[in-house]
């Protein structure tokens, strides 16, 4: 590689790192990375940080070698994949974290609305779960994890659950889903969760709609199971919370 | 390429020509994959798709990136602080000893399957022996303390899926390297491209220079970064060209269309390796979502997920190859695959003989 090649080489490879650096560090302050990974592996992301920055000093500090043959092309190739994920993470939408697209082709009937299974009951999904459920006193505060995790302590009960809106054509035009993801490390692993609500109002919130649901939470048959439903006596839109997730172990 | 996998001996100016050409070659076609991802997101903005493959694409990425630059950092340090003839004394000299050695090292550097690339790497210009190396490599991400204790977590409490998976993840590490040594002995399973860089620059393979002997340690240090660096951009490049593989294959595929097919143990087992390698999860998370099949799946398969996942999977496969040649990672990929199918399959007629199964 010749030496000027060399150098715009290490220029554009110095160029990802310093991009990543800044994503990294914007991620950070702007809470950002909640959306793509579980909200307490900030300190992962830091120590991300600084080894990229101390990458990029040791780049610049490194002395140009001898001059010797070569193309650009592969440090070109190198910058174009590095910024490939933060091309998307700008331009594709990933600012709701995942939605009802993901909990379709995720979803498995057994898993979450259908049989409960105790495999839900190792998540915790208390962190970040109830910061938007403010229960007026009536209604109890819950969520989709402690439902699906001891559902019997709260059949019968009056609850509030938030959680983002579902519906397709399976569902009645008295029906929607309220789910949300349970993830572990990163939306990768996350795992959808959902309730059944009916109200007569489930026509009035898209897809993809935050809502908090106030009502009786019941039990139904459904896709040869049983699974929670809340019988809702009030459905209100919200708006979305800044992590979206529920967090497991 | 690959028939020149039986030359020795090479001619450096020869090969290094026609490393060049690869690279040339993969530069173009990763300027083209490049191009046509982007082409994706323009003609796919406004669809239901696009979100969800950014969201999945950008995480799958982010959770990755810092394991690979500790990895990168760790391999920087090995580079240039650690000497050929150190790590020549401590590896045994006997290859089958140096192989179930290196199956346990994880237990000492407990990394994921992301950090343990560029380790890998590093260690093998360093002199390591491949089949060492492959035994860490596909061992390392499974047996090792943070992902046996997530999995005692995942179950519950429950000790026996972790033990059953850290030992069958530890018998085909060591058999994958077994086999890889008796059919690729020596360095020819690696890339012609990734050997030459190391004879013919610095044993770096950055066309860099390096501190001169009895440089100063801040000089030796800021080289260790420098290496690191370079080694983190050159796997990164790898990791974002699976984790798009990844990304689309999970905002496309059903699972609940996917899995109706697992009808019987054997599909069960065959589709949860599938998945595995579909889904690209963290060893250190895996487990967690193989215990969501508790209800839907037998225990042999969420063990064949969580034993194949670590060691195969497209953002691994796309990594193995910056440094492996295509023969020898088939080779490795199929052995895998066959040893983890045949293991699981053992293991669920052992649990459907033995009473109170572990399901």
């Amino acid at each position: 590689m010749k030496a000027d090649n060399w150098l715009t080489a290490r220029f554009l490879d110095t160029v990802g790192l310093y991009v990543w650096a800044v994503a990294l560090l914007w991620l950070l302050a702007r809470g950002g990375y909640m959306l793509l990974i579980r909200e307490s592996l900030w300190p992962l992301l830091l120590g991300g940080l600084i080894v990229v920055f101390l990458f990029i000093v040791g780049t610049v500090a490194q002395p140009a070698p001898a001059a010797r043959r070569g193309s650009l092309l592969p440090a070109w190739n190198r910058l174009f994949l590095l910024l490939l994920p933060l091309v998307y993470l700008g331009v594709g939408g990933a600012g709701g974290g995942l939605d009802s697209h993901a909990f379709r082709k995720r979803f498995l009937s057994q898993q979450t609305l259908g049989r409960l299974d105790q495999a839900l009951s190792e998540f915790e999904g208390r962190t970040g779960s109830g910061s938007l459920a403010e229960g007026d006193g009536r209604y109890r505060p819950v969520t989709l994890v402690q439902i699906h995790d001891a559902l019997g302590e709260w059949i019968g009960e009056d609850v509030e659950l938030v959680g983002s809106v579902y519906r397709d054509d399976r569902l009645g035009s008295s029906e929607l889903v309220v789910f949300r993801f349970l993830i572990v490390c990163c939306a990768a692993d996350a795992i959808p969760v959902g309730c059944l609500v009916k109200t007569d109002r489930a026509m009035d919130f898209e897809s993809d709609t935050w809502v908090r649901v106030r009502g009786e939470l019941g039990t139904t048959e459904m896709e040869g199971g049983v699974g929670p439903v809340i019988m809702a006596e009030e459905v209100e839109a919200i708006p979305p919370p800044r992590n979206p997730y529920l967090s497991g172990i | 390429m690959d028939h020149l996998a039986t030359e020795t001996g090479h001619d450096l100016q020869t090969s290094s020509t026609i490393s060049r050409a690869a690279n040339r070659r993969w530069s173009l076609a990763g300027l083209i994959f490049s191009a046509g991802a982007v082409l994706v997101l323009l003609v796919g903005r406004g669809s239901a798709l696009i979100p969800t493959l950014s969201v999945t694409f950008a995480a799958i990425v982010l959770e990755a990136l810092p394991f690979v630059a500790l990895g990168a950092l760790v391999g920087g340090l090995i580079e240039v602080f650690v000497s050929p003839d150190r790590i020549s004394r401590l590896i045994p000299r006997r290859g089958w000893l140096a192989i179930t050695a290196a199956g346990l090292l994880g237990l000492l550097i407990p990394v994921c399957e992301c950090a343990v690339i560029p380790v890998t790497r590093r260690l093998i210009r360093k002199g390591v022996p491949f089949s060492a190396a492959v035994a860490y490599l596909i061992a390392g991400p499974i047996v090792n303390p943070i992902v046996a204790g997530s999995t005692v977590v995942a179950y519950g409490g429950n000790w026996w899926p972790m033990v059953v998976r850290l030992i069958c993840g530890y018998g085909t590490a060591v058999s994958v390297a077994l086999i890889i040594d008796s059919f690729y002995p020596g360095r020819r399973a690696l890339r012609r491209d990734f050997i030459d860089r190391a004879d013919a620059d610095c044993h770096c393979g950055h066309g860099h220079d390096h501190p001169a002997p009895g440089a100063s340690v801040r000089a030796r240090i800021l080289q260790a970064f420098h290496v690191g660096g370079q080694d983190f951009v050159v796997v990164t490049q790898f990791l974002v060209l699976g984790a798009f593989v990844a990304a689309l294959s999970q905002t496309t595929i059903e699972r609940e269309a996917f899995l109706a097919l697992a009808e019987t143990p054997a599909a069960a087992i065959g589709l949860m390796m599938a998945l595995a390698v579909g889904l690209n999860l963290c060893s250190e998370a895996d487990a967690f979502v193989a215990a969501s099949f508790r209800a839907t799946l037998p225990l042999a398969a969420q063990m064949a997920f969580m034993v194949l996942g670590p060691m195969l999977d497209l953002k691994l496969a796309a990594m193995y190859l910056s440094f492996v040649r295509k023969r020898a990672f088939i080779m490795m990929a199929v052995s895998m695959c066959i040893l983890v199918f045949a293991l699981m399959m053992i293991f669920h007629e052992l649990l459907q003989q033995s009473a109170g199964g572990l399901r």
